[in-house]
């Protein structure tokens, strides 16, 4: 028997203003596995994204995390619940270092840390986990994009999540980089959290994820494994567009 | 054990210039005379509270308030009225004024923080000047000739003294009190999300903080330290009226902040030491020369500061040649690894 997803979403509809976003897109997320969402820009991801992570209530549908209804949560509640987030634009907290900015993460969530040994210490050892322990002490503002992709993911984990979505957590990335970014993400997969992620870099999707969901114009036209997905006429399409010869005839 | 005896050292050197600082500034009254001098002290320490109000705020939580002098006026007010109304004891309606101008506080801020923004600035000063014309405006405040606090003996109950020393310890002493509470605050899980909220509030949300929340906590503890200092200066001054509560004030309480540093605990503190005298130096100096030269002189000083250095003159501080000079010659201070291993080898020690 299949186990039940951890993330249920059902039907999210969102419109701003006369503009619809994302339609009627439905999906699940499977306990302890990686799952993709890849799609063109303008798509809907991010917008699907902060949809189910309480940043914008959707227009219509609902949302379910381990059968719990959450649609209506605020986004600072799911820190609680053990779903943590990243941002496609990094938000480091630019005038704290790079410890202090863990730090205020290891405060809160469901096991926050009591006083500020215990806050210091589990900060060091996301530090360690992710690879950003030699810079602690440098203003998150003044370190490259790598670095702060990688402060993105160590502030989510300090809050000790089952569940973590991550938002273009790669873009802007060398080749080099990108493995890496590849390596800790699968070691945060294989320490128990379930991943949600959103990415351009094909490469990426393909090495990490079980499942891909694939959106356009705010619709889901596929799903499956990274390879089912891609042989999909209609995502090649969509990617790679129709050849000139098809187009006219 | 090296790293931990070198630690050691080092606070113990540390611990030597926080007391030699401290010893100077209790020995001050005994070497200075001049009321005129002591009232310059009185105001510093006053000053720098209120501005230390204001940078929980300002500086540490990212909404720039302009209603400070409202919520000390609010609080010398509420003190002195009971005081005068029912004869209450001045200490017990000091705490009356603080509890008061609290509650106020988070009433009105409460519904302003669901909006983003420039707004809290904007209700700030529309709070400060409502309150202002209700209390011109109203009997039972005294309207514009304002509330005076019985005169009588020199006494610590009812808080009154001719002389200026007694004053200048409890200014002292209060200034000291806040600042050790926003130390506190500063290095606790608020102080966190306080600083969070005013780099990102929506990876602020991502971590589970509730920026409303947190922000009313942190007006209600910066409006209750305005209104403390509304009661220490009610008992100062005696007298009070709605002039207190003009917009210039809660300006002048921002000031020491800014000059001072105010990503920083000391700023306002710092700042009040070097703006407060200087104020003062050029009224007495040079205002009989040409009237105003002295606020232009101050502006300019003002302007300098901020032109270049804006980060405050601690935030110039701390990262200058000087300090690594002090720190590393006369505070022997390790390096910052050194004292990051010691500190976490207690709490290593005591998990295990």
């Amino acid at each position: 028997m299949a186990e039940a997803p951890i993330i249920e979403v059902k039907n999210i509809t969102k419109r701003f203003k006369g503009l619809t976003a994302v339609r009627e897109v439905s999906f699940s997320v499977r306990e302890g596995g990686i799952t993709g969402m890849i799609g063109p820009n303008g798509a809907g991801k991010s917008t699907t994204f902060n949809m189910i992570c309480g940043y914008y209530p959707p227009t219509e549908g609902r949302i379910f995390y381990k059968g719990q209804d959450i649609t209506d949560k605020k986004a600072y509640e799911y820190t609680n619940m053990k779903i943590a987030r990243t941002f496609q634009i990094m938000k480091p907290l630019k005038n704290l270092s790079v410890l202090d900015n863990v730090v205020a993460s290891s405060y809160f969530g469901h096991a926050g840390a009591k006083n500020v040994k215990e806050a210091r210490e589990r900060a060091m050892e996301v530090l360690q986990f992710t690879g950003l322990y030699e810079k602690r002490h440098v203003l998150s503002k003044d370190m490259g994009t790598p670095d702060q992709k990688r402060l993105e993911m160590a502030r989510a984990l300090a809050t000790r999540p089952e569940m973590l979505f991550l938002d273009e957590n790669m873009a802007g990335l060398n080749p080099a980089e990108t493995e890496d970014a590849i390596r800790l993400i699968r070691r945060i997969n294989e320490s128990g959290v379930t991943i949600l992620l959103i990415e351009h870099i094909m490469q990426a999707v393909v090495s990490l994820c079980e499942e891909v969901i694939v959106l356009h114009h705010g619709e889901k036209i596929a799903e499956g494994t990274p390879e089912q997905v891609m042989n999909d006429p209609y995502v090649m399409e969509v990617y790679l567009g129709t050849k000139k010869e098809d187009a006219h005839a | 054990m090296d790293s931990k005896r070198a630690v050691h050292i080092y606070h113990r050197n540390l611990a030597i210039a926080v007391g030699l600082i401290l010893l100077v500034f209790a020995l001050i009254p005994m070497a200075v005379k001049s009321p005129y001098l002591l009232n310059i002290f009185v105001l510093v320490f006053y000053m720098s509270t209120l501005s230390m109000a204001w940078n929980l705020l300002g500086g540490m939580t990212g909404q720039n308030s302009l209603g400070h002098a409202a919520y000390m006026g609010l609080g010398a007010y509420a003190c002195c009225l009971l005081v005068v109304k029912t004869g209450a004891n001045p200490w017990l309606a000091g705490i009356f004024g603080m509890v008061v101008v609290g509650l106020v506080a988070g009433i009105v801020f409460y519904p302003c923080f669901i909006l983003r923004g420039p707004y809290f600035t904007l209700v700030s000063i529309a709070f400060g000047e409502s309150i202002r014309q209700v209390i011109i405006n109203s009997a039972f405040f005294g309207r514009a000739s304002g509330v005076g606090l019985p005169f009588g003996s020199d006494s610590w109950v009812h808080f009154r003294f001719t002389s200026k020393v007694p004053y200048y310890y409890v200014g002292l002493l209060m200034m000291i009190g806040v600042y050790l509470v926003m130390k506190k605050i500063d290095r606790s899980k608020m102080g966190f999300a306080l600083k969070t909220i005013r780099e990102d509030e929506d990876a602020a949300a991502a971590i589970g903080i509730n920026p409303t929340r947190y922000k009313i906590m942190a007006v209600v503890i910066s409006a209750m330290v305005a209104g403390l200092v509304g009661f220490f200066y009610a008992s100062y001054i005696r007298y009070i009226d709605p002039e207190l509560m003009i917009q210039a004030k809660s300006t002048e309480s921002v000031l020491p902040a800014i000059v001072g540093g105010a990503a920083y605990v000391e700023g306002p503190i710092i700042g009040g030491l070097i703006m407060i005298p200087l104020s003062e130096y050029l009224r007495a100096n040079f205002s009989a020369i040409l009237p105003g030269i002295n606020m232009l002189m101050y502006a300019v000083a003002l302007l300098v500061v901020i032109r270049f250095r804006p980060a405050g003159i601690l935030g110039w501080y701390m990262n200058s040649r000087t300090k690594a000079f002090v720190d590393e010659k006369i505070l022997r201070k390790p390096p910052l690894g050194v004292l990051e291993e010691v500190e976490m080898m207690g709490y290593r020690k005591g998990e295990a």
